[in-house]
């Protein structure tokens, strides 16, 4: 690599090469690899200088406008919304048989399931459930808010820790930290926490240290999650 | 908020949900776009320095994520990188097209200041450190000239207006001292 060519992947990067400069970096990115190979590390080790803003919310019509965009969205959010519901019941089934004992799935550092959002509503008297899970599998936890008692209660089904680790419940809101629920061991209830908004909310796992996170703060890979849905 | 502490637990995972938009996932898109939003939005704003049409931006450059998906390569970097950059390009290229007045943007040397808390490890911007730490062995006004044209969308025009020199000049100062960037960000771990 010349200076010259470090400079000019640095300055597209950046932004500041004239219109017809980087359109024709723009077309010899489509064949010199390394060219493009500069401009990827540029992008990656400039990056971090985007977290200098302040986050901006976006406006919640945003995204509906976004997703009247996607190609056959309504398909994906039936098919993805049937599933959810399926996957529900079936956890509410195996939920109320849970007596019978489940065999304990290995906890494992991979990633995780998505329940899906949509049944939302922004009814404070409801109840809510979040199933939370590694994806496809069998839940590892359930967790119920109920929200006039002001009560979460978390029942354990398939989490495993790994020995010498604990696993960490976390309170994932809309835009603040997540707050810890405490170390998950046995079903048990805890006080809605005075943050607690149903809305995007969701719960996840962590593996930290026995005894939970010392600081407070996630410090563990994510190793279950799950959204919260009106019951 | 700087929204460092609920994006180190929520990065954990934004690989694995661009896998899934990738797979035309709408659910994963809309937990994807619910976790970083605000970070893109607010840097589109910043360089569109309009509202209205950060709005705009914002939601074609969630379609380009969504349609771009498949080829985000881990092995490339971060997703929230990827991501940065597909933002600031569209922002950018606005911002050329219609350029707007140049705002006064003496905020670049505190904006670095702000890369502090940045220092991380398990922040989806793993070089803050490293970026910090060069940025700062970067004489001004070459340092600011590097941070409004990343974070305002500055041109090398705008640059010239503001620091009071030739853009010739401008062209000088990036030259060298982005040479000197990429030596140090090398030689960092």
């Amino acid at each position: 690599m010349t200076d010259a060519e470090v400079v000019l992947a640095a300055e597209y990067v950046l932004g500041t090469l004239s219109d017809a400069e980087a359109q024709s970096v723009a077309r010899q990115l489509e064949t010199d690899q390394d060219l493009r190979a500069l401009v990827t590390w540029w992008e990656q080790r400039l990056a971090p200088m985007a977290a200098l803003n302040d986050r901006v919310p976006a406006p919640d019509a945003l995204w509906s406008r976004i997703e009247a965009h996607l190609p056959a969205a309504r398909d994906l959010a039936a098919s993805a919304e049937s599933a959810a519901v399926v996957e529900l019941r079936g956890a509410l089934r195996r939920w109320r048989t849970a007596a019978a004992g489940f065999a304990l799935l290995a906890a494992s550092l991979a990633f995780v399931g998505i329940a899906i959002d949509r049944h939302y509503r922004r009814d404070l008297g409801a109840s809510y459930i979040a199933v939370v899970n590694r994806g496809g599998d069998q839940p590892a936890l359930i967790v119920r808010v109920d929200v006039p008692a002001r009560k979460i209660s978390v029942r354990p089904l398939a989490a495993e820790a790994p020995s010498g680790r604990s696993l960490e419940l976390w309170y994932i809101g809309k835009d603040h930290a997540p707050l810890s629920m405490g170390v998950v061991e046995k079903a048990e209830q805890m006080p809605l926490p005075a943050a607690f908004a149903a809305e995007n909310a969701s719960f996840a796992v962590t593996l930290e240290p026995p005894g939970g996170s010392p600081n407070g703060n996630p410090t563990g890979p994510i190793v279950y999650s799950g959204q919260l849905l009106k019951e | 908020m700087s929204g460092s502490l609920s994006m180190k637990a929520g990065d954990v995972d934004l690989q694995a949900l661009l896998g899934a938009v990738a797979e035309g996932d709408g659910v994963a898109f809309k937990t994807l776009y619910g976790r970083t939003s605000s970070l893109l939005f607010g840097l589109v704003i910043r360089i569109v320095r309009d509202r209205g049409r950060a709005e705009d931006i914002t939601q074609d450059v969630y379609l380009r994520i969504w349609q771009k998906a498949r080829s985000f390569a881990p092995d490339q970097g971060t997703p929230m990188a990827w991501m940065t950059t597909i933002a600031r390009h569209r922002a950018i290229d606005a911002l050329r097209e219609k350029p707007l007045q140049p705002i006064d943007a003496d905020e670049g040397t505190r904006l670095l200041d702000r890369l502090t808390p940045l220092g991380d490890p398990q922040s989806a911007f793993a070089d803050a450190n490293a970026l910090r730490h060069c940025l700062e062995t970067i004489e001004e006004p070459a340092r600011s000239c590097i941070v409004l044209a990343y974070c305002d969308g500055f041109s090398r025009e705008e640059l010239a207006e503001k620091f009071a020199a030739p853009v010739n000049t401008i062209k000088t100062w990036l030259h060298r001292n982005l040479l000197a960037l990429r030596a140090c960000l090398e030689a960092e771990p």
